[in-house]
């Protein structure tokens, strides 16, 4: 029961990082993935594929940022002192926090564009492409930055 | 001759006397005054619980203070104590009131596991 709980809580990469940590990165890659495929089926003119699988990704971020990232950021970030954030641990994941909850409100954003008319008039766009590009970058650049916070946190120290 | 071991018997006998006296009220002072039992220390350093296992007697605070330069925690396996996140120098006592084996680990490194025997 006592080690089975360490098992449990234990992740599945190697790393020292918990399970939460090692499921969200796989679940995060696979995403990352999804996207370019997404948005070659926009190239392609399969446009409702394309908001499917747009959309899906962007609602199960959402998830994970509940579940993981939030709950994570909440226990291990957020109440260190001030004196502390200098160090590369908080800055890392401070960085990913800030440029993930832009990606993830931008994502959001277009998808009401693009899907409701819920919107005024003023606050829609019609540079579709330039938009969605956008956020394709600045996902992809989050992905990035996630990746780095996970190898500052979990993979450096146990090399 | 004899009146002499008389005078030294009668000035040596409040001597000793107080000295029982002295050494009878200074161990029950450090009796009441002892802790009834100690306290232990564990340093997490290079992402290590130092020492791994730690044996000490029912009673005994134990304080985890992390020595590292990034964040950890100290979680019993059986939910009986659970430290914050500790950052540098920071500290998290625990009082073990029954005998038993605690295993330990840091819910941020699940790696990193310990183990406090009280007894």
């Amino acid at each position: 029961m006592v080690s089975g709980v360490i098992i449990s809580n234990a992740g599945f990469l190697g790393s020292g990082a918990p399970f939460s940590a090692d499921l969200n990165l796989v679940v995060q890659v696979l995403m990352g993935a999804a996207l370019i495929v997404g948005a070659r089926l926009a190239k392609k003119g399969r446009y409702k594929a394309h908001a499917v699988c747009q959309t899906s990704v962007l609602l199960l971020n959402l998830a994970m940022i509940g579940l993981v990232m939030w709950p994570s950021f909440q226990q291990q970030v957020a109440p260190a002192s001030a004196k502390a954030l200098h160090k590369w641990y908080y800055q890392a994941a401070i960085i990913h926090a800030v440029l993930g909850t832009i990606a993830e409100v931008l994502g959001i954003y277009i998808v009401i564009v693009a899907g409701t008319k819920i919107l005024p008039k003023r606050l829609q766009f019609t540079s579709w492409k330039w938009w969605m590009r956008t956020e394709l970058v600045l996902w992809m650049i989050v992905l990035v930055s996630g990746f780095t916070t996970y190898c500052v946190w979990y993979l450096a120290p146990f090399r | 001759m004899i009146r002499n071991r008389v005078c030294i018997a009668n000035a040596a006998a409040p001597v000793m006397i107080a000295m029982l006296l002295l050494f009878a009220g200074s161990s029950s002072v450090t009796a009441s005054d002892q802790p009834s039992a100690g306290t232990a220390d564990v340093k997490i350093d290079n992402f290590v619980f130092g020492p791994q296992t730690i044996t000490v007697p029912v009673g005994a605070t134990v304080t985890w203070t992390n020595k590292d330069d990034i964040p950890h925690t100290a979680v019993s396996t059986d939910g009986l104590f659970k430290s914050k996140v500790m950052d540098t120098d920071e500290k998290f006592s625990y009082t073990f009131s029954k005998a038993g084996t605690y295993s330990y680990y840091c819910s941020v490194h699940p790696k990193m596991t310990g183990k406090v025997v009280v007894q």
